[in-house]
């Protein structure tokens, strides 16, 4: 069988998609058997992880085996990931680095395009955003952590876990861990922090995603046991999640103020400074209960003009930048300073569609859309094949991913057809809203994509607005049609997409405005029952009836994964992750 | 004199006054800012909690007069996307580099217009003269962000003799953005100084300072220039103003922190007290210095009586 990956080995890995697919899917296919061993795995991890060096349950490989090893092993990316939840994830083949030019840099350099340091500064509990999340993480630590894989999870200040009951998972902590300004690691920091945002003096962003959690019993100064109001078999993957890292418990006390501004975690750096919209500078900590990083002094800057951050890589200024333009990879490439590296990203673009009103009330109105999109054309020509087409909404790695479901294909005709059968033979008018900047060529891909519709006799008149004024208009219905979203799932649950963007539960809370215009009680049903279903594989399934049922009711423009492009300066050796997590810790100089 | 002052501070008061309550009302009719302060991921229920956090949830004229008077008592409001920080000071703390950037450019476009313009106009027609306008010329048409990513390609990442980006109280850091700045505003001052010497040179004063035998240097510095200088001092009066509310696209190209981007991201983000409390520093500098304008005319003309 040719590996999947051979697809994105083109130059600017424009992914000849039809085969690619194919192959993936008959891959994919071929691990739906191997399925039921992923499933046992993930069994064991939800029922009883291992204790540090054990190895869980009957493991299919012996490299699974590896990435459930004692610590998140820093900066060691597995050679090829395993296929734990059946599914591969697609490389690309990305260039080695070069040989450095210049002097050794004196610090790291990291560049973001966007600053989400703002609302609740570096409190890291409180915001909702991946920027943030990905530079607080290199001063504070969770529980347990995603591996890269983003299937498997792995043990972080928890060393072990054991499901005692359906409410109720026991950790055992690290020892002999210490905060930056000394206090000690144990069960009451584990307690203060996980209720903290909880709390209605210090409440996360996303608290209500969190609610589950009831309690955190101390049971002794190492074993805590968190318990939930409700069986909420995601738990553990919740706990890797915003919000759920650990604080030095008597320092964040004195106030948010105080956790806003300063920082005392456990994680491998600590802060050296930082002030609203200042670079955030960070030194290794020595100290570290792993291994120390290599990297010593680290700057986290924002540089949000595209050209600039662009600049100042080839300038040699920046180590690392986000968020690289698809055609600025090949001078990237050829600068002699850089390369750019590639992944499948977590973040997945879609359209909302207004299901209330007419035509799109009609599902073979919103399968039609659908057949006319030509999603995978448009990431052909618009993003130079950087994008990873997918069925539904959900990222390939997450819990509950159906890998047999296929996209829907490029097919005017069909379109044409289920319009004439939806009594529309002329076809229809319709409107698609869209921003523009927040996303790689997000613009230029719904006006693609309004031009092929035209094609199927959907005449789309594209509305581009500005990203808070659509809200607005979201929130007054007045924006029927296509509708512009998007979502990076935290915790690769098919819970942490489906409640929180199509519930009935969740449209209800928005006052069933349009900013989560999505309600169908039958499929409702699907994913409530998914929610408190402790049995893995039942719970699987639950979440392939969900995603065929979403699927063919077409409730939203399915489109894309996100390929982020990171442009990484030749004095820097780092894998990329597929999560959006650039981690200074995850790096190495090349020497 | 302190007449006139004390009434062109009532009048500005006026004048700001205004300014701000246009700005309240307009951006409060554009959005709400707590679906942006939270991402995407905030549910409708933490939405709506924040908003009642914040106040957002009273009538708008409730939230009007409480700027009004938290401005009065110099107790400025919080900002929403800097939670913890007083409006104020995050303004505050970006206007040094704004003010250092534009004091930077209205040095190099003012000296060397002056020079240049002068230069131009005594020896018209010259080759020099040719030189300096189509210069200008093209200082005028090349567009602000081309001038700015062009210079950084060059200076930064073939020749790299300058940092491409960020802000720190150095030369080596303030040049290239400095040149971006200035150059339209060195191109237009060249321009209006060479036609503003013209017209003064062949004035009848200048032909009888010149009968006089009064040196030719004497004649263009004390006699002409200073003539010459009136409208000059309108433009830069104001191009200075328009730099002082923030050079918005040279600040995003060079990553150059100051109130211009401060000011974007505010209106990007709905950060209703950051948006109001810059506009009112910059209307408060803007009516400063069309104050220190009408001063100068009196030195420089006077025959302007300012009454």
């Amino acid at each position: 069988m040719a590996d999947p990956r051979q697809d994105l080995r083109t130059p600017y890995g424009s992914m000849s998609r039809n085969l690619s697919r194919r192959t993936f899917l008959g891959l994919a296919a071929g691990a739906v058997t191997s399925a039921l061993l992923a499933a046992c795995r993930r069994e064991a991890e939800q029922a009883g992880p291992p204790a540090p060096g054990q190895t869980p349950g009957p493991s299919p490989t012996p490299a699974a085996a590896q990435t459930a090893g004692p610590s998140p092993a820093p900066a060691e990316p597995t050679p090829r990931q395993e296929a734990v939840r059946g599914v591969e994830i697609p490389k690309f083949d990305n260039p080695p680095p070069g040989r450095p030019s210049g002097s050794k840099p004196e610090e790291l350099v990291i560049a973001w395009g966007v600053n989400q340091l703002t609302t609740y500064g570096i409190d890291p509990q409180r915001h909702v955003g991946t920027v943030a999340e990905s530079q607080l993480r290199h001063m504070y630590e969770p529980l347990v952590a995603f591996d890269r894989d983003l299937q498997t999870i792995v043990p972080a200040l928890a060393t072990s876990w054991e499901r005692i009951d359906d409410l109720t998972i026991q950790f055992k902590l690290r020892q002999g861990v210490k905060f930056h300004n000394g206090e000690p690691f144990n069960a009451e920091a584990v307690r203060y922090s996980i209720l903290r945002p909880l709390s209605d003096e210090t409440p996360g962003a996303s608290r209500s995603t969190y609610a589950v959690i009831e309690d955190v019993e101390i049971i002794d100064d190492y074993t805590v046991n968190i318990k939930t109001s409700r069986p909420d078999p995601a738990l553990l993957a919740r706990l890797t999640g915003f919000h759920m890292t650990i604080v030095a418990p008597k320092w964040a006390s004195q106030g948010p103020e105080v956790v806003s501004r300063e920082a005392n975690g456990t994680g491998p750096y600590r802060l050296v400074s930082w002030s609203p919209n200042e670079d955030l500078v960070l030194e290794a900590n020595e100290e570290y209960w792993g291994d120390p990083p290599e990297i010593k002094r680290v700057r986290l800057v924002t540089i949000t003009e595209q050209a600039t951050r662009v600049s100042a890589l080839r300038a040699g200024d920046v180590h690392v930048a986000t968020a690289m333009p698809p055609e600025e990879i090949a001078s990237i490439n050829a600068s002699g300073r850089a390369r750019a590296l590639r992944v499948v990203g977590n973040r997945v673009p879609f359209y909302f569609i207004t299901i209330e009103v007419p035509p799109y009330n009609d599902k073979r109105v919103r399968q039609a859309i659908n057949y006319a999109a030509n999603v995978q054309g448009v990431i052909d020509a618009i993003l130079l094949g950087n994008g990873y087409r997918i069925a539904t909404v959900l990222p390939i790695w997450a819990f509950g991913y159906d890998p047999t479901l296929e996209p829907y294909p490029h097919d005017p005709e069909k379109a044409k057809q289920l319009l004439a059968e939806a009594g529309y033979p002329n076809g229809i008018d319709i409107k698609i809203w869209y921003i523009q900047g927040r996303y790689p060529k997000d613009k230029e891909v719904a006006e693609a994509m309004a031009q092929e519709m035209a094609k199927a006799n959907i005449r789309c008149t594209p509305e581009l607005r500005e990203a808070a004024t659509l809200t607005d208009m979201q929130k007054n219905k007045e924006t029927p049609g296509l509708v512009f979203a998007s979502w990076g799932n935290w915790f690769f649950d098919a819970d942490n997409t489906f409640f929180p963007l199509f519930s009935c539960a969740q449209a209800k809370d928005y006052n069933f405005d349009w900013r989560r215009p999505y309600c169908n009680e039958e499929f409702d049903k699907i994913i409530q029952a998914a929610r408190v279903e402790m049995d893995v594989e039942k719970r699987r399934q639950l979440y392939a009836e969900a995603q065929r049922f979403f699927y063919d009711d077409a409730g939203a423009l399915f489109m894309y994964q996100l390929v982020d492009i990171y442009g990484v300066n030749n004095w820097v050796l780092w894998e990329p992750r597929n999560d959006e997590m650039i981690w200074a810790h995850e790096m190495k100089w090349n020497e | 004199m302190g007449q006139y002052i004390l009434r062109r501070v009532v009048h500005a008061f006026f004048v700001v006054l205004g300014v701000v309550t246009a700005v309240f009302v307009i951006t409060n009719l554009t959005g709400d800012p707590v679906q942006l302060m939270l991402g995407e991921a905030a549910t409708a229920q933490d939405i709506e909690r924040v908003r009642r956090e914040l106040g957002l949830d009273r009538p708008l004229y409730v939230q009007y007069l409480n700027f009004l008077s938290s401005v009065a008592r110099g107790d400025f409001p919080e900002s929403l996307r800097y939670r913890g920080y007083s409006a104020l000071e995050i303004v505050l703390a970006r206007y040094p580099r704004t003010i250092v950037l534009a004091l930077a450019a209205l040095l190099v476009s003012v000296v060397l217009a002056v020079v240049f313009g002068t230069i131009s106009a005594v020896k018209r027609y010259s080759v020099i003269d040719n030189v300096v306008m189509l210069l200008a010329l093209f200082g005028q048409s090349i567009p602000n962000f081309w001038l700015g990513i062009m210079l950084i390609l060059i200076f930064a990442v073939n020749l790299g003799w300058l940092p491409s980006q960020g802000y720190k109280l150095s030369p080596a850091y303030l040049i290239l953005p400095t040149i971006t700045l200035a150059s339209p505003g060195l191109a237009r001052l060249t321009r209006l100084t060479r036609s503003g010497m013209l017209e003064v040179l062949n004035s009848d004063y200048i032909r009888t300072a010149r009968a006089k035998g009064l040196r030719e240097r004497v004649v263009i510095f004390r006699h002409a220039f200073k003539n010459a200088a009136i409208p000059l001092v309108t433009v830069i009066g104001l191009d200075f103003g328009v730099l002082l509310g923030g050079a918005i696209i040279t600040e995003q190209i060079f990553q150059w922190d100051g109130v211009g981007q401060l000011l974007v991201n505010a209106i990007y983000s709905r950060d209703f007290p950051v948006i109001q409390t810059s506009v009112l520093i910059i209307a408060v500098s803007f009516v400063l210095i069309n104050l220190i304008v009408d001063i100068m005319y009196t030195w420089l003309d006077p025959r302007v009586r300012l009454t």
